[in-house]
């Protein structure tokens, strides 16, 4: 079984990246972080494209530091497939068997199947000018599975994807890494919510050092440092995914997601509104909050909640964004009642990789 | 002026200058199948006697012989050597890269005679003329500047973010370049292999120094046939080279065409 520790730090300039990391076999764990926090510095220590100042990274119990890229068995899926263009899918898959000698029948059908896990069977003999950008993102996860890596890196995969299909990808990518609990992930991203549907735990990188790490729902829901909160940014609830969204919550189902199975509700601060009295007309999503307390965001100010006596326990943290007139209008102080309405059209629930 | 007019004119010319351009490497052709032996124009009559006079012919055929023999040496000498000199071009960081590129381009600027003259010069001073590997080696010299260009070309536009995919699923440097890079820029490197043949083909200034008393290629040995006398094989040689050459020109323009394409798919990607 692979285990990553990594324990690195390098130097680029002026910036200067110091981070340790472990990984566990099957686990994924989600780098967070906004643009120069480290990221790519962080990925291109590992795959042995940077030279670091120190460095000891142990994967599946082998120190791997020294070792040549085309040794160190680290697979990555990037922003872009990178597919090679003069070759077929099924030889594109078949790449990295057969450089390490894999004879070409073997190779061949070790590609199919690995196609066939990730849902692109039917491109195989295709070039990969004549496929989509998320059939290509997908036979490029399969190239990278099909050089058996201990460690498979996921490099903002889905950024360059369009709204529809990055969320299949998504989705796809979280079924195939459960079917290989061999290799350890790292997902670097800036979106929290490739976290909270692919990541067992986060790690929230910030100039050059983690700042916050654990659970995936724990930092995204619950984050203890401000950075986090502003990346994280939006509010979040988990429970049990139903026909109409999630446990009391009325909400739009994310395509992927199970009735039945464990889920996440994410809406955005300002698709909340706050009222004095009970809105009237809107039956759904309408709940009793105890304001926690105000703080400014920009133009708006945001609140703080939680929960009521009596009311529902998902909205303890919640965070709504209102006018500076609407606060005006609500005349409140921190432990005041109030009523939130979220319209349904505004949540999307999401699948959760389930708790390992 | 009329607009029609001006287009008139324009169209006349280009055919003039494309005339200019074309005839003197075609005329030839008729005089190779005429039946005189003097190199009249028009030819009188319609013959393949000369052709087989010059296929039946030893020493037109040893020459001939020659010269694709050079050509071919002279290529696999240049095209290693100056695909490396490209890789480094584009992918080295050395403060000496301009200075390496403009002597690797050298020997298209200067005059042929004088570098015919110098090579001859020095390999007379170790008793290496009369040498046909001599004339290929020299050759390659004058091919390294065509493969360079061609190849630098493609190597610009080549995405070298596909190397580190090859180097992350396994491959080795010199896996990813065998397998991935010379397969994407392999056009480019053809082309640039074919106009080194023709570039040796056809050349008479060099051979003519280093080996032209004693081993004549085919364009030494027409030079060597028309300074004495008349020879009505001289213009069956011609033809042979100037089909082969264009044949040879033709396939590069086609590759080099082939090549973008190939990096405009792969930008797309």
């Amino acid at each position: 079984m692979s285990e990553l520790a990594a324990d690195l730090a390098v130097q680029r300039g002026e910036f200067h990246l110091d981070v340790r990391l472990r990984v566990a076999a099957g686990e994924v764990l989600a780098v967070l972080g906004p643009n120069g926090a480290g990221k790519s510095t962080l990925l291109g220590a590992l795959t042995g494209q940077l030279r670091p100042q120190r460095a000891a990274i142990s994967l599946g119990g082998t120190d791997i530091a020294e070792l040549a890229m085309h040794r160190r068995r680290i697979g990555v899926l990037g922003q872009e497939p990178l597919l090679f263009p003069h070759l077929s899918v099924l030889a594109n898959v078949a790449f990295g068997p057969r450089a390490a000698g894999m004879p070409r029948g073997k190779a061949h059908s070790l590609a199919h199947e690995l196609l066939g896990e990730v849902d692109a069977g039917e491109f195989a003999a295709r070039k990969p000018a004549a496929i989509s950008g998320g059939q290509a993102q997908r036979v490029a996860l399969a190239r990278a599975l099909a050089a058996r890596p201990e460690l498979l890196l996921l490099d903002e995969p889905f950024s360059a994807l369009d709204v529809d299909s990055a969320p299949r990808v998504r989705a796809l990518i979280g079924r195939v890494l459960a079917e290989h609990p061999e290799t350890a992930s790292i997902l670097v991203t800036h979106d929290p919510l490739d976290a909270l549907v692919l990541a067992d735990r986060v790690a929230v990188l910030d100039g050059g050092r983690i700042v916050e790490q654990g659970p995936a729902r724990e930092v995204l829901s619950a984050p203890s440092t401000p950075f986090a909160a502003r990346i994280a940014g939006l509010n979040l609830v988990t429970g049990t995914v139903t026909e109409h969204g999630l446990d009391g919550l009325s909400g739009i189902l994310a395509a992927e997601a199970r009735i039945g199975a464990a889920g996440a509700a994410v809406f955005a601060p300002s698709a909340v509104a706050a009222f004095r009295e009970r809105p009237d007309g809107s039956p759904r999503n309408v709940v009793p909050a105890e304001l926690a307390h105000v703080e400014r965001a920009g133009d708006l100010v945001r609140l703080r909640l939680r929960a009521s006596d009596g009311g529902p326990g998902w909205v303890d943290g919640l965070r709504a964004d209102i006018t500076p007139a609407a606060l005006a209008d609500l005349d409140l102080q921190p432990g005041g009642l109030l009523w939130l309405a979220v319209k349904a059209t505004e949540i999307v629930v999401h699948p959760q990789r389930a708790a390992r | 002026m009329d607009s029609k007019l001006l287009r008139a004119i324009n169209t006349v010319y280009a055919c003039l200058l494309a005339l200019f351009l074309i005839v003197p490497s075609l005329v030839v052709i008729p005089l190779a199948f005429s039946t005189s032996q003097f190199l009249e124009f028009p030819p009188p009559g319609f013959s393949t006697r000369y052709f087989q006079e010059f296929f039946a012919d030893m020493q037109w055929r040893t020459a001939l012989q020659r010269s694709l023999n050079v050509a071919l040496v002279s290529v696999l000498i240049s095209l290693p050597i100056g695909v490396a000199a490209s890789w480094w071009l584009v992918r080295g960081r050395s403060r000496f890269k301009n200075l390496v590129e403009s002597t690797l381009m050298l020997p298209m600027m200067i005059p042929i005679v004088v570098f015919g003259l110098g090579a001859y010069l020095i390999l007379l001073r170790f008793h290496l003329v009369g040498n046909l590997w001599m004339v290929a080696a020299t050759h390659a010299v004058l091919e390294i500047p065509f493969v360079v260009l061609t190849v630098t070309a493609a190597l610009q536009t080549f995405d070298f973010r596909l190397v580190r995919a090859a180097r992350v699923c396994g491959a080795g440097s010199f896996t990813a370049f065998r397998s991935v890079v010379l397969p994407i820029i392999a056009p480019a490197v053809g082309a640039g292999a074919l106009i080194g043949l023709m570039t040796s083909f056809d050349e008479a200034v060099i051979a003519l120094f280093i080996a032209g008393d004693t081993l004549p290629t085919l364009p030494v040995q027409m030079f060597n046939s028309i300074t004495y006398d008349v020879n009505p094989l001289v213009p069956v040689a011609a033809t042979v080279l100037t089909v082969v050459t264009l044949v040879l020109l033709l396939a590069a323009l086609l590759l080099v065409r082939w090549s973008r394409k190939r990096t405009d798919i792969q930008i797309r990607l």
